[in-house]
């Protein structure tokens, strides 16, 4: 053993391995925490998920979580909510993309003072946390349904003052009222983005299609949205993935609290409802494993079809 | 001279039309915009009014309250009841914003400038974290931090949502996009690493970190899932947890939750104001959510 390594002197060593020391002392706190708070609730959750949780212990069951999740209505039903809300959110980004051509581009672009206030007042809604939207949406649409009973129908849940039901509390229209309201809560988001994709587009492409005799409609068509591809495809997948995230729960949550029979609830919802109402953790370990699967699954199919190959 | 006139007639003809078109156009715009700006702004509305003392629960519903009151607002900020879950969520926006920081903007600069033997697999870990719908483990994360005591207490809330992949990967790809020139300059000059890292680069990437530490606390502030599941105990609330179970109980003080959903949209709304470049920076930039 060399003196220097007893004695606890600097060792010359090649740059490489001291970077190796450096680099994974400062990359250290985060896989602590990752290993800690992500990987061991990951490989629990995945033991739970075999697992019937309850008193006096609890019992392995196998995959009767899994089977029991396939049969069961309530998961189909949000299930189908869910792809329900992301294509309403898919046509969010593509009614965003006019937004963004024909209403942006005019203003934004233009430089001038109201440019900022136009960009802050769209983000805002994306800035704002669920609860609030949630609040708003549900007192909007409940809007002179009686004083007296202001206390009982303040979520609109309770329809007895007038004979008005809110459309969030209705059983057939939460689910479409709520994707409406994806739409207004991403349009603004989206359209930023895609305003700095646009920006981003060289003027000589527009100028030369001009010259050609294209009009507004075909540089829409042959310019603006293949060059867009890229952002629109990343947003694109990246609305179909959210509403199985945790946003979407959190709208959920705030608009409807999972409708009456969950008729605008998605799968993290429903899922945290198992968890946190009814205990029963392995059923509900069940669902969540499900959607990460399908949401890793999709977001597999974007990295392909942004990168065309793996790695 | 005929047909020269009749062109010229013509070409005037054209012009008029689509002087007429695009004045049509430009009032169409405009009729668009305020229509969608009422849309935009209607719900933020009713919140303010209803917390200023508005009856919204009447017909025709009051646009304007007819008794101004502010005692909602100072109610929310007074009573120890109600202020327990404003202070709580300004300390779990301000200790993960700054944890997150201390967390991942090292392993960031790590993957960025450092070369060793698995940065590769350190970066796939994060991308895979990255992609991964993180409520899914909240359920499990339950589980095991009432077993390690942690549930209803700040280290519990604060610690595991540290290590944010999305943080680590946005400072990543912005550390990447600052060229390494001035570095190497320094390192020829003699220049230390931590006199490098701390007056050269930090320097640089000053203005990306700021954006990055408005959009983690407004995020923080405006985090619903993580307290559902972490703090049980009314006293360990944050605003939003406690406005959503305000107004999913049969609660006849709906100017109180008025005034909380005020309060909490109008901090990110005056963050936005304030450092307006700032933050839609980041949200243009990053094309992620957080």
């Amino acid at each position: 053993m060399p003196v220097q390594a007893v004695f606890g002197l600097p060792k010359i060593r090649k740059s490489g391995s001291r970077e190796l020391v450096t680099g994974l002392i400062m990359i250290m706190p985060f896989l602590i925490l990752a290993g800690l708070f992500f990987f061991a609730p990951l490989v629990e959750g995945i033991i739970i998920s075999t697992y019937k949780i309850g008193l006096p212990e609890d019992k392995f069951i196998g995959f009767d979580n899994y089977s029991r999740m396939l049969k069961d209505r309530n998961f189909h039903k949000t299930l189908i909510n869910s792809i329900v809300f992301g294509l309403y959110t898919i046509a969010g980004v593509w009614l965003s993309l006019f937004l963004a051509v024909y209403l942006g581009s005019r203003i934004v672009s233009s430089g001038s003072r109201f440019k900022r206030i136009v960009q802050s007042c769209v983000a805002l809604p994306f800035l704002t946390s669920w609860v609030v939207l949630g609040l708003a949406w549900n007192w909007v649409m409940v809007v002179g349904a009686g004083a007296e009973f202001a206390g009982l129908s303040l979520t609109g849940k309770v329809s007895v003052t007038g004979g008005s039901v809110s459309p969030l509390a209705d059983p057939n229209l939460s689910l479409h009222t709520c994707g409406l309201i994806f739409i207004w809560a991403g349009l603004g988001y989206n359209a930023l983005i895609l305003l700095a994709g646009i920006n981003s587009i060289p003027k000589d492409l527009y100028e030369a299609a001009q010259i050609d005799g294209a009009d507004s409609t075909a540089t829409f068509r042959y310019i603006t949205v293949p060059l867009l591809r890229p952002i629109l495809t990343f947003l694109t997948i990246s609305a179909f993935i959210w509403p199985f995230q945790q946003g979407a729960f959190e709208a959920v949550a705030a608009l409807t609290y999972g409708g009456s029979g969950w008729a605008a609830s998605n799968t993290v919802f429903y899922m945290a409802r198992q968890a946190i109402m009814g205990l029963d953790f392995g059923y509900a370990s069940a669902i969540g494993i499900t959607t990460a699967l399908i949401v890793l699954t999709i977001s597999f199919i974007q990295y392909r079809l942004l990168y065309g190959r793996l790695a | 001279m005929e047909v020269k006139k009749r062109m010229l007639k013509n070409a005037q003809d054209k012009i008029q039309a689509r002087r007429n078109m695009s004045r049509i156009l430009l009032l169409a715009v405009l009729i668009i915009g305020v229509v969608l700006s009422f849309i935009y702004a209607y719900p933020f509305y009713i919140v303010i009014i209803a917390a200023l003392g508005a009856n919204i629960y009447i017909r025709p519903p009051e646009f304007f309250p007819s008794v101004l009151r502010v005692e909602a607002f100072i109610r929310i900020l007074t009573n120890p009841g109600f202020n327990i879950w404003v202070i709580n969520s300004l300390i779990y926006s301000l200790c993960t914003t700054f944890g997150i920081l201390l967390v991942c903007a090292p392993a960031a600069y790590a993957l960025s400038r450092m070369k060793f033997r698995g940065r590769a697999y350190f970066f796939w870990l994060v991308l895979a974290m990255l992609m991964f719908p993180l409520i899914v483990i909240y359920v499990p994360l339950y589980i095991l931090l009432s077993r390690m005591q942690l549930l209803n207490t700040y280290p519990g809330y604060i610690l595991p949502i540290l290590a944010s992949p999305y943080v680590t990967f946005f400072l990543k790809q912005t550390f990447d996009s600052i060229p390494k020139d001035y570095e190497e300059a320094a390192f020829i000059d003699g220049a230390g690493r931590l006199y490098i890292t701390f007056r050269i680069f930090f320097p640089l990437v000053r203005p990306a970190i700021l954006t990055i530490s408005f959009l983690q606390f407004i995020a923080q502030w405006n985090n619903l899932a993580w307290p559902l599941f972490v703090a049980t105990s009314p006293q360990m609330w944050n605003l939003p947890l406690a406005i959503w179970n305000l107004s999913w109980s049969y609660s006849r003080d709906y100017w109180i939750i008025g005034a909380g959903g005020a309060i909490l949209f109008l901090l990110p709304l005056i963050m936005l104001i304030l450092a307006s470049e700032t933050i839609l920076r980041g949200l243009v930039v990053s094309g992620l959510k957080g």
